[in-house]
């Protein structure tokens, strides 16, 4: 019977990609800060009328260093080693719940946390806890969190109740929110086991075909040229743009980091096309301007452009990202967060593998 | 399959085999596209602009072609700036319900009166080419004869690079379409240029309202099935004077994909299920007239949702991630005043005659800037009722959040100016962390912006979106345009919306209630945010062309 069912619907594929405005079954925060200035906010919500489970996983990224000092401030004395580890932990949410937490503080389980008054709208831990969501195992953190809905059993489940958004907020208050990646769940295909398959066909892997929906073929962002001008506030300030991007497969079994080669193309204002690629390995954020010069103003000579982003043909996995603006004009500087733009789904399936269960 | 764990595998695969069978006898779903804000599409619905240059606000508009022919774009501001019937009064803008006149030493006040209208034009985007604009400033083709000032001082003025002494000093000039075309022009690659593109400057300043643009053909403007169009918006401000600091908020567009009816491998055309060998033989849906149907019967374009979601932080929820400390050079890393140690970042002390946090006078000393209870039971800074100094409230600073909620309709009568099409209730339903669910409605006709704790009520600390009612840090709360029969077949009374998030700086005891355009000097930080959808309109809404 399952053969029959599986000859019948192997001429059907995913349709549409991820979604950054419909509740989904996995939810991808590709950006989550943790380290001396910033932190993250992660607010996410059960839409449905019955409980929501989720395992969610952090996944480090930032290089590791081996001996004294820190990689990022360029003071370590050792050698940087890249790393990606990951956390996971569940949450389970009741019908229609929000709930929240830093990821540098997570949020602890106190039953008899006070609920917000007037006089008291410093009331953090009040609501029904979603179970004890631990802070991040190490500062500084930079990397992904990835939320995948289970039932009760802890097998992933194609429900589509979840839905997210992510504050990255900076020591001077300053804030940049976007909307989480989902990948919707398909009715019926999900079998329910360790390995999720986004989009594509039947494989061995995937018996029944894909189970959520693929990520996209092709990124799009529209973005200014590094280092050009914000017309608003004047000739001397300057803006860059800040990419991340995560492969969509994850290797959560056997702690495999998924490289991928990107290739980029990129159309300023003139209709000039320029092109370049940069590795991605398991996650990687940048300035455009540290992918290529051709970012630059100085380059593209439009304050806009246009760049398209996709893995090469050969790669395992497709990507998802986000990119934040920087806005500076003397010592001041704000940030804006976006997501980006999508378009096509990839024909080939990515993995996702989690760890073993009980 | 190694390394596969079956969890309830059995039952499951069942379940899925049957289900798998049922799909197989159901045949291949038609492919299309939903309302987003993150693939391209062939309507862009920008729900919030702000201009305000007298205060730094303004906003910056990015549009691009996706793809590899050019595109004419037939673009829609909709000024909602409301408007006071007094002259010489207070300023109805952004979104004042009433505007007020001294009249011989007595304040005489009227009702801001609502306001709907839109001002087109077009321009042409060639292949993949993208471009911005600022609302208050417009956009044109005349870049060869505008002047610019050099990058490096911001003072000199240049017509080239080369005016511009120094490396990466550069001659930046405003937003203009560089693709001139003509004889003496300039052309893209394969000769496209962005023929007679304009923009024109937001119809007021200050302005609020909404941007619709589709895409159209080149001669008759009539709406193509082309979703070849993404956006962007970049609310900023500029704070005037020595300080000159900035704040931005993004969103993206929110696209309305059309339907495009295209032939599938199985023969069968994707929107109206007839055979088919290639798209030739499959009928357009969009018949391409003055009425755009958005959703339901005869849809050309994808439905509106049927419901919004919006995760937020209740009104005056203090930012727990937003610490006021003292840096190493001497100046507290949110408020900027100076300080020895944390607790002066915190505390509201006196200096310079000046509390720090409440910005009171304190020629009394520091007495002047502790919150105390006075003779007459209110407390001296926050206004309290009070029996003893416990029961006020502390001045401490901290940074408190509230939301604004912008709402536009889908539907939209641009062809006869009719803003009761889109008169309808919204209904909030508000669920906070500890499942307890509230509600509250209010009337909308074209257009709303407000901070959600104004929403049904005018007194903030009131509001069920107020963190003191709701008792919880965060809520979810579910929007919805209710149907309104009296318009059926003519609108559908679906939304769009977008929020915007600010912190505002203050003492613990103050209900927040900045924004760019409410009290902007208390903005620590603002950020923008796209709602979520729920579900499909099984009504249509309609946008009619001039």
């Amino acid at each position: 019977m399952l053969g029959l069912a599986v000859a019948v619907c192997a001429a059907s594929s995913s349709h549409a990609a991820t979604t950054t405005e419909r509740s989904s079954s996995i939810l991808i925060f590709p950006k989550v800060i943790f380290d001396s200035s910033r932190d993250t906010f992660i607010q996410i919500s059960n839409t449905s009328n019955s409980m929501a489970h989720a395992e969610c996983f952090y996944v480090n990224a930032a290089p590791f260093c081996t001996g004294d000092g820190d990689c990022l401030a360029g003071t370590c004395t050792g050698t940087c080693q890249p790393q990606w580890i990951e956390t996971d932990f569940t949450i389970w949410l009741t019908k229609q719940q929000p709930t929240h937490w830093s990821v540098g503080s997570g949020r602890l389980t106190f039953p008899g946390e006070i609920p917000c008054d007037p006089k008291n709208p410093e009331c953090d831990g009040a609501g029904l806890d979603p179970g004890r969501v631990p802070p991040v195992t190490q500062v500084p953190f930079l990397g992904e969190l990835r939320c995948i809905e289970v039932d009760q059993s802890g097998a992933p489940i194609s429900g589509n109740h979840l839905k997210g958004e992510a504050t990255i907020v900076s020591g001077d208050g300053d804030a940049a929110t976007y909307n989480a990646v989902g990948l919707l769940g398909l009715p019926f295909t999900n079998n329910g086991d360790d390995i999720l398959c986004l989009g594509g066909g039947v494989s061995d892997q995937c018996p029944s075909g894909a189970e959520y929906e693929g990520c996209g073929d092709q990124l799009i962002v529209d973005h200014f040229a590094e280092g050009a001008d914000n017309p608003q506030f004047g000739p001397t300030s300057t803006v860059r743009t800040e990419l991340t991007l995560v492969p969509c497969r994850a290797d959560f079994e056997h702690q495999m980091p998924t490289s991928v080669t990107v290739q980029f193309l990129v159309f300023n204002e003139f209709e000039s096309r320029f092109s370049g690629s940069t590795p991605v390995v398991c996650w990687r954020s940048f300035f455009l301007q540290e992918a290529s010069s051709i970012f630059r103003i100085t380059t593209l000579q439009t304050r806009f452009a246009q760049s398209f982003f996709r893995t090469s043909a050969a790669a395992n996995s497709g990507i998802v990202g986000v990119f934040e603006e920087y806005h500076a004009l003397d010592d001041g500087q704000a940030r804006a967060a976006f997501n980006v733009f999508e378009t096509g789904t990839r024909p080939t399936t990515d993995l996702i593998f989690l760890p073993e269960g009980p | 399959m190694c390394g596969r764990t079956a969890r309830g595998q059995s039952l499951r695969s069942v379940v899925v085999s049957i289900a798998l069978l049922a799909i197989g006898l159901a045949g291949p779903r038609a492919v299309r596209a939903e309302i987003g804000s993150d693939h391209p599409a062939a309507i862009l619905v920008f729900p919030k602009l702000l201009v305000d240059t007298a205060d730094g606000v303004d906003t910056l508009i990015r549009i691009s072609n996706v793809s590899d022919t050019p595109i004419n774009v037939y673009c829609f501001y909709v000024n909602a700036t409301p408007q006071c019937p007094l002259a010489d009064a207070t300023s109805c803008f952004p979104n004042e319900t009433q505007c007020f006149r001294d009249v011989g030493g007595v304040m005489r006040a009227a009702d801001c009166q609502p306001q709907w209208q839109e001002t087109d034009f077009t321009f042409v985007l060639t292949e993949e080419q993208p471009t911005g604009w600022l609302v208050s400033a417009g956009e044109g083709v005349d870049c060869g004869f505008m002047h610019g000032r050099c990058s490096a001082d911001g003072t000199t003025e240049c017509d080239f690079d080369n005016d511009c002494p120094g490396a990466n000093n550069r001659c930046v000039k405003a937003p203009c379409f560089p693709l001139d075309g003509g004889i003496l022009g300039r052309t893209g690659p394969k000769g496209h240029f962005n023929e007679n593109s304009i923009v024109p400057q937001s119809p007021e300043n200050p302005f609020i309202g909404e941007l619709k643009c589709l895409a159209v053909d080149e001669t008759t403007l009539a709406p193509v099935a082309r979703n070849d169009l993404k956006g962007e918006v970049l609310l900023g401000r500029l704070q005037s004077g020595p300080e000159g600091e900035i704040e931005v908020a993004g969103y993206n567009a929110i696209g309305i994909p059309a339907l495009v009816n295209t032939c599938q491998p199985n023969g069968t055309c994707s929107m109206t299920g007839t055979t088919c060998r290639n798209n030739f033989e499959c009928a357009p849906t969009n018949d391409r007239n003055g009425t755009l149907v958005i959703g339901g019967p005869g849809a050309e374009y994808e439905g509106c949702p049927n419901i919004l979601i919006l995760d937020h932080f209740f009104d005056g929820a203090v930012d727990p991630l937003v610490h006021n400390v003292c840096q190493p050079d001497g100046t507290c890393s949110v408020s900027g005043t100076p300080c020895m140690n944390d607790n002066g970042c915190v505390d509201n002390v006196c200096l310079g005659n000046v509390c720090t946090v409440t910005g009171n006078n304190c020629p009394g000393g520091q007495a002047d800037c502790d919150n105390t209870c006075a003779a007459d039971n209110t407390c001296t800074l926050s206004g309290e009722h009070c029996l003893a100094d416990e029961d006020c409230s502390s001045p401490d600073f901290r940074a408190r959040v509230t939301t604004s909620l912008t709402l536009v309709p889908c539907t939209e009568d641009f062809q006869n100016q009719r803003p009761e099409l889109s008169k309808t209730t919204v209904q909030f339903l508000v669920f906070n962390e500890f499942e307890q669910r509230l509600s509250t409605s209010i009337p909308i006709q074209c257009f709303k912006e407000t901070p959600l704790s104004q929403i049904g009520t005018s007194q903030g600390p009131r509001s069920i979106f107020s963190v003191g009612t709701a008792g919880t840090l965060t809520g979810q709360t579910r929007i919805r345009g209710v149907v309104n029969d009296q318009v059926a077949g003519v609108a559908g009374n679906a939304l769009l919306g977008v929020a915007e998030e600010f912190r505002c700086a203050g003492p613990k005891f103050g209900f927040p209630t900045c924004s760019f355009t409410d009290d902007p000097e208390r903005v620590v930080s603002a950020t923008a945010k796209n709602l979520h959808f729920q579900g499909r309109r099984p009504q249509s809404d309609f946008i009619y062309l001039p």
